[in-house]
């Protein structure tokens, strides 16, 4: 009973606080429960200095956030503030607020943050989001069976070769099954395998007009994972990899002894029974080191009708104060986007931080602009498939595929 | 038309009254959004910027579109397969469990519980037991001597098989249900006639059961047909339409189109191709019936 009172003097407190505030503001964001704390503190923060603002936290998870946000927006409605990610697309449907005037008028420091990483932010020279992380992938091994199977383990001069190798002799099979895969990888991270190759997926990843995934450095980078997949058999087909809880639960269930993937994981992995580490992603065969640039950032609605709110509390949600709460969150760190600013930097205190850092510097702008949606669901990813289930060679499928992207590339 | 006395008129308020809550829901959840998509389907509309017109556009890329050509041959191959499936299947655990067989109230209900379960979850338990390496087909397989496994959901050859395989499995306990209906309406003095006159088993099935059965074959046709064209769910938790769209069928590329690319022109259109479809096949069945139903 008692607990039933206080859940009521709760819920009334909650919904008399906004009687106090002039301006509410709604800002949404996914996230699993353990992600969620740093944007309670930066909400919970922002409003003890400004009691004039409430702040209205809306929280769904990745799989439903998009579908409900999509459906406010096109009402003409939604948050004020939001997580976002594929903002070009976004931004070419008029959803999403320059943020060029406001950042120029309150001399916001964005010089601060990596200027390649902003690139996946904007549409035509107007950035209408900031980052909150960078999507740095690492190589996170299980020492335990590394030791077992007498491998050494990786260090930063590893190159492909050496990856193969070390996975081959990791996985273990039985009765022409595998029952441990030497590494398990993100489905949608291989163009940062092309780029290691010296490849690329497009002449610019943001403004595109040819196509050139199917030049030889991107079908032999996609070849390389094929390969992996169906001829070493050290990888789970990515579809499958998914399906069975992908890099997050193949490697802390020890059905992969190795997984590249990002800071993120780093919560989930804390519960592995094993002892494990991470290194820096081997370099392709030539030596190239390449990783993947930005993340996820904040926009404002175009629609929002409280803007100046909206954009002084996205100052601190993206200032020092905003990037110190995310990275120095407990659960899962994010690698910081504001890279240049020191504090921001010296506040990134996660496991293998220097790791992390290093290979920021070596990111790479994924393909991100309005029709890039359309063209790798439509042509790239079904061309992939083929490769991946060994029913195509890179080459083949990739060939198969130039033409028509070409024109799409054309036609928008 | 005759006047109503004064009692029949107040029975018929009353049933619109009771009328009215179905009604409106079936006028704002389903014959407007259809109107508006058959407007809709002449358009270009992103959802977020205000539609343009676009008159047969829509319609002209569907029919240049190789995926959609795919989509269409995808979706007949599933028809094609898992409806008569069901059918055969449902019909004979129905005759099977109408014998007064023991346990037969158990059996009913194990034939029924797919239906009843979640599709998602079954999908997912499913796809793990197709799952190439891990799952248990095969892992069965392999017992067997199989060497050359099949990849199941992620080969473009065994992808759609499976899927319907899932299907079947999930769809035939209705199938039975209903048929156990039908046989149960079959009057039993017509079985002591026939018996009389020497029908026994194979015989009694052809002449009697079946020709009676009829119009409940008839509606489970129906039903399964349209049900069939409308596959979406185990499509997106088994394969995700995938690979290269060897399992994408009509009403997911419908999804795909209006909430992955934000084409409602498109997805309405193809909406529209798929009603036309649906609704061609319901009236030549009706058509057919003549020919095959019997109705006492």
């Amino acid at each position: 009973m008692k607990r039933l009172w206080s859940a009521v003097l709760g819920l009334a407190l909650s919904a008399a606080t906004p009687a106090f505030a002039d301006t509410n503001l709604v800002f949404a964001f996914w996230g699993d429960p353990p992600e969620v704390p740093p944007f309670e503190k930066i909400a919970n923060d922002y409003m003890a200095k400004h009691p004039d603002v409430h702040i209205e936290l809306q929280n769904a998870p990745w799989s439903g956030y998009f579908t409900k946000l999509d459906a406010q927006l096109a009402a003409g409605g939604g948050p004020d503030v939001f997580f976002i990610t594929n903002v070009p697309s976004y931004a070419a449907r008029n959803t999403l607020e320059d943020l060029g005037p406001w950042i120029e008028k309150t001399k916001f420091p964005i010089n601060e943050y990596v200027k390649d990483s902003l690139r996946i932010h904007s549409l035509n020279g107007k950035l209408y989001s900031i980052p909150r992380d960078n999507a740095t992938n690492v190589l996170y091994y299980n020492k335990d069976d590394f030791d077992k199977a007498g491998v050494k383990y990786p260090d930063a001069n590893w190159k492909w070769a050496d990856l193969e190798d070390a996975a081959k002799k990791l996985t273990v099979t039985d009765g022409g099954r595998v029952t441990r895969y030497g590494i398990v990888l993100e489905s949608n991270a291989w163009p940062m395998w092309v780029y290691q190759d010296g490849g690329s997926v497009f002449d610019d990843p943001v403004q595109p007009t040819t196509f050139t995934l199917a030049d030889d450095a991107g079908v032999k980078a996609i070849q390389f994972l094929g390969d992996l997949i169906n001829k070493d058999k050290v990888t789970p087909n990515f579809q499958e990899a998914d399906q069975m809880g992908g890099t997050a639960s193949m490697f802390t269930a020890d059905q992969a002894s190795m997984a590249i993937t990002n800071a993120s994981r780093l919560g989930s992995y804390d519960k592995a029974t094993f002892k494990w580490a991470v290194a820096p992603l081997p370099a392709g065969p030539t030596g190239i080191h390449a990783n993947e640039a930005g993340g996820a950032g904040f926009a404002m609605n175009a629609n929002s009708k409280v803007k100046d709110a909206a954009w002084d509390f996205m100052q601190y949600l993206c200032g020092p104060e905003g990037q110190i709460a995310f990275t120095s969150a407990g659960g899962s760190p994010a690698v910081p986007a504001m890279i240049g600013n020191d504090a921001v930097k010296a506040a990134f205190k996660a496991p293998f931080a220097d790791v992390f850092l290093s290979e920021t510097e070596t990111g790479k702008v994924f393909p991100q602009f309005p029709t890039y949606v359309d063209i790798t669901n439509k042509l790239i990813q079904p061309a992939l498939d083929k490769v991946w289930n060994g029913e195509a060679t890179a080459a083949d499928a990739l060939g198969a595929i130039k033409d028509q992207v070409n024109a799409a590339l054309k036609a928008k | 038309m005759p006047r109503l006395s004064a009692m029949a008129r107040g029975e018929e308020r009353a049933a619109w009254l009771f009328l009215t809550p179905s009604l409106v829901l079936f006028a704002v959840f389903t014959a407007l959004p259809v109107i508006a998509a058959f407007f809709i389907s002449f358009t270009h509309w992103d959802l977020f910027n205000p539609p343009k017109l676009a008159l047969l556009d829509n319609y002209v890329a569907l029919w240049n579109d190789p995926i959609f050509r795919q989509v269409l041959g995808n979706t007949g191959y599933y028809v094609l397969l898992a409806v008569p499936l069901q059918m055969l299947l449902g019909l004979l655990c129905a005759l099977g469990l109408n014998r007064g067989v023991p346990g037969q109230a158990f059996f009913r209900v194990v034939y029924f519980l797919p239906v009843v379960t979640s599709t998602v979850a079954a999908g997912l338990v499913w796809a793990w037991l197709f799952n190439s390496n891990f799952g248990l087909i095969n892992m069965g397989l392999s017992l067997f001597g199989v060497t050359d496994l099949p990849k199941w959901l992620v080969s473009s050859k065994w992808a759609m098989p499976a899927v319907i395989a899932v299907s079947v499995w999930q769809g035939l306990g209705y199938a039975m249900v209903l048929f156990l209906a039908g046989l149960q309406n079959i009057r039993q003095d017509i079985y002591e006639a026939s018996a009389l006159d020497g029908a026994t088993g194979m015989r009694r099935l052809w002449h009697i059961t079946l020709p009676l059965l009829s119009p409940m074959t008839f509606f489970v046709l129906i039903i399964s047909i349209i049900g069939s064209f409308q596959v979406f769910e185990l499509v997106y938790v088994m394969t995700k339409a995938g690979p290269s769209n060897a399992t994408n069928t009509l009403v997911f590329f419908i999804y795909q189109n209006g909430f992955m690319f934000y084409q409602m022109g498109i997805a309405s259109a193809a909406a529209m191709v798929l009603f036309l479809i649906v609704l061609t096949l319901t009236l030549v069945q009706y058509r057919l019936q003549d020919r095959w139903v019997h109705y006492d």
